[in-house]
C-alpha cells in the first residue's frame, strides 16, 4: 500500500460524499419529504404519549427515536439499497475497474449521507421539542457525543455490510429495506424504552441503534436512566465492538460480492 | 342497463390486472413481508406504548386502539396505493400513457388497482384482530344488530376510501415524483386527524376538530360503536349508529361530487401539459 | 512480456452457466494487440464482444486460458491493470443525475486520484472540444442521448488511461455525433504515443475507418483476424457484382445460377437490388439471360470491390444488419 493509493482512496472518499451532500441541498422536495414523514410519525407517537397521559421524558423519548429514525431510514434507503441501484444505473462497473477500493465508495456515500442526515434528524428534534415542550437534563456531555458517535459509525458500518448483502442475495433492494424497516422500529425500541421488551432486547442490541438510543435516552433525560436498558459504559462497549465487528464484515462481503460478481458475471448486469 | 354493465366488465378487468400487479403477496417473502412484518410491527409499537404506559390498566382501550389499527390500515393501503399507482405507472413500469389511451377509463383502473390493495390489506388486518383476540384477550362486545350494521358500515366506510384514494392520484397525475412525498404524508396525516390511534379531542382546537369531516373519522368510530359498544372519538358518543351513518353516506356524496370534478379536471390538466407520460425520476 | 504488446490472450475462455447447462461466451481467444493500435472486434448480437471486454477490463474472471493487460494478468493484477485503463459503453447511464456534468466528470475524476485543479482544466479543455461547454452545468439527468454519451466518453479519457475499452461507443448516436466521436479517436490517438484502443461495434463503416486491425467474433470464436485491407482480400479471388433489377409485379427472386453468396434488398419503385459473386466471368451473360426469362429487367450494373460487409457475410454467414 503505497502513499499515491491512499491519497486517491482519500479523494474517492470525497468524491463520493459529494453528491450525497449536494443531494441533499439541491432537491429542496426531498429535504422537505425527510423532515415531514418522520415529524408526522413523532407527533403521532409523542400525541399517543399525551392521551395515555405519560410523563412528558416519555414524549422526549418519541421524539428522539423519530429523530434518530432518520439515520436508520438513511442506511437502509441510501445505503443497503445503493449498491443495488449504483449495479441497475451501470455505476457499480465503473466502481470496480477504478484503481480504488470499493470501501473508499462506501465510505463517501456513508458520510455524505451522515452529513445530510443530521441535518434532518435536527430539525425533526427541534420541531418536536418546540410542539411538546421537551425539559431536556444534559447528563454527561463527553458520554453523549461518545454513544452517538459511535452509534453512527456502527451503524453506517452495518450499512455497508448490508450493501454488499444486498447484492449477493439478488433480491429487489426495495423489498429487502422495506422488510427491515418497521420491524427494526419495533425491536431497537425506537418509540419506547428497549428495557420494556425484556430478553428480546438482548437480540436487537445487534442493532446499533437499539444500545445507541437507550443510551441517548438516558444521558438527556432525568427519568432516561430509570428506564435504562443497560449501564451507558457497558453501551459503549457494545457499541465499540458492533463498529468493528460490522467494519470487517463490510470488507469482507464487499470482496466476496466483487469476487462473484466477477466469477458469476451476474451482479454487474443491469437487469437480471 | 348496458352503462353499468360495461364499468362492471371494465372494472372486472382493470382488478385483474391490478392483482396481477399487486399479487406478490404470492411469493411467500414478499407476502411475508407486506402482509405480515410491517403492519403488525406497526401495531406492536402502538400496543407496546399502550402497555407500558398503562401497566395492565385501561386495557379497555386496547380493543379500541386494534380495531382503529386495523382500520387504518385500509386507509393507508388504498389511499396511497391508488396515489401511487399514478407515479409507479407513469415513471417505474411506464405504462400509464397506454392506460390512459385504453378503453379501460382511468377511473376503472385505479378503482381495480386500489381494489386489489383492499383484499390484500383484509388479510394483514384480519391477522391483527386475530392476534389481538388470541395474545391480548380482545374481545368484542357488539351491539345486537350487528349483522345489519357491520357490513353496512364495513361497504359505505370502504367506498368513502376509494372516493378520497381518487384525490390523491388527481394530485398525483400534476405532480413530480419528487412531490410524491405529499401524497406518501397524507397517510400519516389521516392517522392523526382520524382518530385511529387516540382520540381525535387530543389535539386542541381545530385541530381536534377537523377529523369529524373526514369519512374515516366516522368509518372507524362507527364501527368501533357497533362492534365493542361504544367509540372513542366524544363527538360522535352520544350519537346513534344510524345517525352516523347518515353522516357518513352525506359525506361521501359531497366528496364524491368534489373529488370527481377534480379527478377530470386533473387528468384534463395533466393531458394538456403532457404530463401523462413524464418521467421525474433522475 | 514483450513491452509493445498492450493485450494478449491464451486460449481465453468464459462460460456462462444457464438453465440446463452452460453457454460458452467465449472459445479459445488468442490475440496480441500492439501498443498504438485501435483494434476492432465486430461481430453479431452475441457474439461475445462484451465478455471479452469485461474479461479485460478486470469485471470478469476468465473460465479458462490466460489474459494480460499491459503485461500484467487480469485475474490477480488488477489494481496494475485498473490504474491504466478506462472503459466506456454505448448507452451507459453513469453517474448521478442530481449532479451536472462538469460535476460527475470530476467525481470520476477523484477514482483516478486526479488533483482538483488539474481535473477542472481537463474537463473543461474536453467539454469545450465536445461542443459541451455550455451543457457544463446542466443536471445530467436532462441530458440527450447524444449529450450523455459525449460525456461518457470524456469520463473515459479523463483517467489518461493507457489502454481505453469502447463498447459500441456509438450506439444509438445520430451521423453528425458519431461522427464527432469518431474523428475524437483518431485524434486522441495521436496526442500521446503507445495508447491503445480496443472497440466493438456493430457498424461496419466505423471498424474500417478506424481500426488498424480486425478480429470476426462469432459464437464466441475469432474466425479472421487482419487489417480491413487484409480481410477484403479474403475476397479477392472473387468476382462480384451489384445490380439492380425492375421487376414484373411483386416477383420474388429465389435462387440465382452459377453464383455465391447472393443477396437481395429491396429498393425504391418496387425494384431490386441483387448482390452476388461468381467464379467465371464468362456465366455473366447466362445469369442475365435467366433474369430476363424470369421477368426481371435490368436496369443497371456493376463490378465491385469487396467491403467489410461482404467479408463479414463470407465469414459469418450471414447478413449483418447495420439497424440492430
Ligand atoms: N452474465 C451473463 N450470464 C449469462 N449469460 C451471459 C451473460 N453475459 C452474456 N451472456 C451470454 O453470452 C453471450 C455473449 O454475450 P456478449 O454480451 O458478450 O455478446 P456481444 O457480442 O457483446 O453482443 P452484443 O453485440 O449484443 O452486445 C450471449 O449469448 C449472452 O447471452
Ligand atoms: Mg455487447
Amino acid at each position: 500500500m503505497n502513499k499515491e493509493y491512499i491519497i486517491r482512496n482519500l479523494k474517492a472518499i470525497l468524491g463520493r460524499a459529494y453528491p450525497r451532500v449536494i443531494a441533499a441541498n439541491r432537491e429542496y422536495s426531498w429535504i422537505i419529504a425527510d423532515i415531514i414523514l418522520p415529524l408526522l410519525s413523532v407527533i403521532a407517537y409523542g400525541t399517543l404519549y399525551k392521551f395515555l397521559g405519560a410523563s412528558k421524558d416519555f414524549l422526549g423519548f418519541a421524539v428522539l427515536g423519530g429523530a434518530m429514525s432518520a439515520f436508520w431510514l438513511n442506511v437502509l434507503w441510501d445505503m443497503a439499497s445503493q449498491l443495488y441501484w449504483e449495479k441497475m444505473s451501470g455505476n457499480l462497473q465503473l466502481y470496480i475497474l477504478s484503481p480504488i477500493s470499493l470501501v473508499s465508495i462506501l465510505l463517501g456515500m456513508s458520510i455524505g449521507g451522515m452529513l445530510a442526515t443530521s441535518l434532518r434528524a435536527a430539525a425533526t428534534l427541534i420541531v418536536g421539542t418546540f410542539i411538546f415542550k421537551l425539559d431536556f437534563s444534559l447528563i454527561n456531555i463527553t458520554q453523549l457525543l461518545l454513544v452517538f458517535f459511535l452509534t453512527l459509525a456502527a451503524l453506517y458500518g452495518l450499512g455497508m455490510m448490508l450493501a454488499s448483502l444486498y447484492l449477493i442475495w439478488g433480491r429487489e433492494a426495495w423489498h429487502l429495506s422495506e422488510f427491515f424497516q418497521e420491524p427494526v422500529y419495533l425491536v431497537s425500541g425506537m418509540y419506547f424504552p428497549v428495557k420494556f421488551l425484556g430478553k428480546v432486547g438482548f437480540f436487537s442490541s445487534l442493532i446499533p441503534l437499539t444500545v445507541g438510543l437507550d443510551g441517548l435516552r438516558q444521558l438527556l433525560f432525568k427519568e432516561g436512566a430509570t428506564f435504562g436498558f443497560l449501564s451507558v459504559n457497558i453501551e459503549i462497549l457494545i457499541l465499540i465492538i458492533l463498529t468493528v465487528i460490522y467494519a470487517l464484515l463490510a470488507i469482507y462481503y464487499l470482496k466476496k460480492m466483487e469476487y462473484l460478481a466477477r466469477k458469476e458475471g451476474k451482479l454487474t448486469i443491469r437487469w437480471e | 342497463m348496458g352503462i353499468i354493465k360495461k364499468f362492471l366488465n371494465d372494472f372486472k378487468s382493470s382488478f385483474y390486472l391490478g392483482w396481477k400487479i399487486e399479487s406478490n403477496w404470492t411469493d411467500p417473502l414478499l407476502f411475508f413481508i407486506y402482509s405480515l412484518a410491517k403492519p403488525l410491527s406497526s401495531a406492536f409499537i402502538l400496543i407496546f406504548m399502550y402497555m407500558i404506559i398503562s401497566q395492565g390498566q385501561m386495557n379497555e382501550m386496547l380493543p379500541h386502539l386494534i380495531i382503529g389499527n386495523a382500520l387504518h390500515l385500509y386507509t393507508a393501503n388504498v389511499l396511497f396505493g391508488m396515489a401511487w399507482t399514478v407515479i409507479d405507472d407513469r415513471e417505474f413500469y411506464e405504462t400509464l400513457k397506454y392506460i390512459y389511451i385504453s378503453p379501460v377509463s382511468m377511473f376503472q383502473f385505479l378503482a381495480g388497482r386500489g381494489f386489489a390493495k383492499y383484499l390484500i390489506t383484509t388479510i394483514s388486518s384480519f391477522i391483527i384482530i386475530i392476534f389481538g383476540f388470541i395474545f391480548l384477550n380482545v374481545r368484542f362486545t357488539p351491539i345486537a344488530s350487528w349483522y345489519i350494521y357491520f357490513p353496512i358500515f364495513l361497504f359505505v366506510g370502504s367506498i368513502s376510501l376509494f372516493i378520497i384514494g381518487y384525490f390523491f392520484a388527481g394530485i398525483n397525475f400534476l405532480i413530480s415524483r419528487q412531490g410524491s412525498f405529499l401524497t406518501q404524508s397524507a397517510a400519516g396525516v389521516f392517522l392523526l386527524l382520524t382518530g385511529a390511534i387516540f382520540p381525535i379531542d387530543t389535539f386542541p382546537g381545530f385541530l381536534g376538530k377537523v377529523g369529524i369531516y373526514i369519512p374515516q373519522t366516522i368509518w372507524i368510530d362507527g364501527m368501533r360503536k357497533i362492534l365493542l359498544g361504544d367509540g372513542w372519538n366524544s363527538f360522535f358518543i352520544n350519537m346513534s349508529i344510524n345517525r352516523m351513518l347518515s353522516m357518513l353516506i352525506i359525506e361521501n356524496i359531497i366528496y364524491f361530487i368534489i373529488i370527481f370534478l377534480f379527478f377530470n379536471f386533473s387528468l384534463k390538466i395533466a393531458r394538456q401539459r403532457g404530463l401523462i407520460d413524464q418521467r421525474t425520476m433522475g | 512480456m514483450d513491452d509493445s504488446i498492450s493485450i494478449k490472450t491464451e486460449n481465453l475462455g468464459r462460460i456462462y452457466k444457464k438453465e440446463g447447462g452452460v453457454l460458452e461466451a467465449l472459445k479459445n481467444i488468442n490475440i496480441n494487440v500492439n501498443r498504438g493500435e485501435i483494434f476492432g472486434l465486430l461481430g453479431p448480437n452475441g457474439a461475445g464482444k462484451t465478455t471479452l471486454i469485461k474479461i479485460l477490463t478486470t469485471l470478469l474472471l476468465p473460465s479458462s486460458g490466460k489474459a494480460y493487460v499491459l503485461g500484467y494478468d487480469v485475474e490477480t493484477e488488477t489494481l496494475k491493470i485498473r490504474e491504466k485503463i478506462n472503459m466506456v459503453s454505448g448507452g451507459e447511464w453513469a453517474g448521478y443525475g442530481i449532479l451536472t456534468v462538469r460535476e460527475n466528470l470530476w467525481m470520476f475524476s477523484q477514482f483516478y486520484g486526479i488533483p482538483t485543479k488539474k481535473a477542472k482544466r481537463e474537463i473543461d479543455k474536453y467539454l469545450e472540444i465536445f461542443g459541451l461547454e455550455e451543457d457544463a452545468n446542466t443536471k445530467i439527468s436532462k441530458l440527450s442521448t447524444g449529450m450523455r454519451q459525449k460525456m461518457n466518453i470524456i469520463r473515459g479519457i479523463l483517467s489518461n488511461p493507457e489502454v481505453l475499452f469502447l463498447d459500441e461507443p456509438t450506439l444509438g448516436l445520430d451521423v453528425q455525433i458519431a461522427r464527432t466521436v469518431r474523428s475524437f479517436i483518431k485524434v486522441w490517438m495521436k496526442e500521446k504515443e503507445g495508447r491503445t484502443i480496443l472497440l466493438t461495434t456493430h457498424y461496419l463503416n466505423e471498424a474500417d475507418e478506424l481500426c488498424n486491425r480486425i478480429a470476426i467474433i462469432d459464437n464466441g470464436e475469432i474466425h479472421a483476424l487482419d487489417t480491413p485491407q487484409g480481410l477484403k482480400k479474403i475476397l479477392k479471388n472473387k468476382i462480384m457484382y451489384s445490380v439492380e433489377l425492375e421487376r414484373e409485379s411483386y416477383l420474388n427472386l429465389k435462387e440465382l445460377p452459377y453464383t455465391t453468396k447472393f443477396t437481395v434488398n429491396p429498393l425504391k419503385d418496387g425494384k431490386i437490388e441483387v448482390k452476388f459473386q461468381i467464379q467465371d466471368e464468362n456465366k455473366i451473360v447466362d445469369i442475365f439471360n435467366y433474369l430476363k426469362n424470369n421477368g426481371f429487367n435490368l436496369v443497371s450494373f456493376r463490378k465491385r470491390e469487396p467491403t467489410l460487409e461482404d467479408v463479414f457475410i463470407e465469414i459469418v454467414g450471414k447478413e449483418f444488419k447495420e439497424d440492430e
